[in-house]
């Protein structure tokens, strides 16, 4: 059964300490995403949805549950394996599109292979191939800083796929672009995801992009709130989120253990 | 100034520095990647004290206010300290370009 899921969270919480007091991002989660779904998670500034998206893409770990990344249980893979793991199997688009700045877009799209063993042949053909896909290659040499925010996340999304990645996660890709450009963004990632059958991870609080969704959770209080199909397919609820089935005192069995702490979820 | 150098490029480039991070680049990478330009910083600062010292002799030596002997001793020293806080730079840099997390990539501006 989880062969054909590229990303289990099971039962994950994770919390924070600041000074006495806990503060609880996410709490009991339970997801499967499957491979070559379009997944996006939608919520309010502050719900946990990217602190959700930090601990499904390894690069925190939960305080307690499991994540199961393309079969691979973060919690207990050694941390030196991580970069490792990040180079092939996974790929990151973000808000800011954190490009190098002192690279042109084809050496940005060709950075996460400069330090594997394939030659500069072969990744400057790959890099080629994506800013073909995105198109971008007449502007391949233009720095980040002559080429426009869409143009700038396209190159972003060119690089999370140079590695062939199993899942992309993009942390609100649209959150510094126009809506038309957002759009085109989205547009971009969806065909590139039925193309090339790579799974994405959107976050977002833009309500707009669950139109282009295979499925959506909702996340609310660091909860699913809302666990649907996409409405390309019709949005139906697909099944009650664990997590709401849980009483509150099992989500604070912890605060209880650690000697009566204060709980709160991010405002 | 490979020190206050180290200490702004990793101040200003954490953000790249967790970039590469979550593109998969591994410590071991993010260090070559660094050291080598710290290390180019490092020598150009190493000429420029090169320069300073010898013409603070020079000028020392011909106003007779300064060292009346060339000491290749003092200057040998002098030079050991400028490179030693040179170096000190770059592992100061290096030291903290390793603690960051690829998480600050996601943090938004």
């Amino acid at each position: 059964m989880s062969e054909e899921y590229v990303l289990i969270a099971e039962d994950t919480t994770k919390e924070y300490r600041r000074g006495s007091e806990i503060i609880i991002a996410i709490k009991n989660i339970d997801l499967q995403i499957k491979k070559g779904e379009f997944f996006v998670i939608v919520g309010p500034s502050g719900s946990g949805k990217s602190t959700l998206l930090n601990v499904l893409s390894g690069l925190d770990t939960p305080t307690t549950g499991r994540i199961i990344l393309d079969g691979l249980d973060t919690g207990m893979i050694d941390e030196t394996m991580f970069p490792k793991i990040r180079r092939e199997r996974v790929g990151f688009v973000f808000q800011n599109f954190n490009l190098i700045q002192e690279l042109s877009a084809i050496e940005n799209v060709e950075a996460p292979l400069w330090p594997t063993s394939l030659s500069s042949k072969i990744i400057e053909e790959r890099a080629l191939t994506l800013l073909r896909l995105v198109d971008l290659v007449e502007r391949k040499d233009h720095k980040p800083k002559e080429l426009s925010g869409g143009e700038q996340q396209r190159v972003a999304i060119a690089r999370a796929l140079i590695n062939n990645p199993k899942v992309v996660f993009a942390d609100e890709p649209t959150g510094n672009l126009d809506s038309t450009t957002g759009q085109e963004i989205v547009k971009l990632l969806r065909k590139l995801n039925k193309e090339q059958g790579t799974t994405m991870i959107i976050v977002t609080h833009d309500e707009s992009l669950i139109q282009f969704a295979d499925r959506m959770a909702r996340i609310k209080d660091g909860k699913i709130s809302e666990l649907t199909k996409g409405s390309k397919e019709g949005r139906s609820s697909e099944s009650k989120p664990r997590s709401e089935g849980r009483g509150p005192e099992q989500g604070r069995r912890r605060d209880r253990e650690s000697g009566g702490t204060r709980e709160k979820t991010p405002s | 100034m490979a020190l206050v150098y180290g200490l702004l490029i990793s101040n200003y480039r954490k953000v790249q520095v967790a970039t590469l991070r979550c593109l998969g680049w591994t410590s071991a990478d993010i260090k070559w990647l660094f050291i080598g330009e710290l290390l180019l910083v490092c020598i150009v600062a190493t000429f420029i004290d090169l320069e300073i010292i010898i013409h603070y002799l020079g000028i020392g030596y011909y106003f007779n206010i300064g060292p009346k002997i060339f000491s290749s001793l003092a200057f040998l020293a002098t030079f050991a300290i400028i490179v030693g806080v040179q170096f000190l730079g770059v592992f100061v840099a290096w030291r903290k370009m390793l603690s960051v997390r690829p998480m600050e990539a996601l943090r938004k501006a």
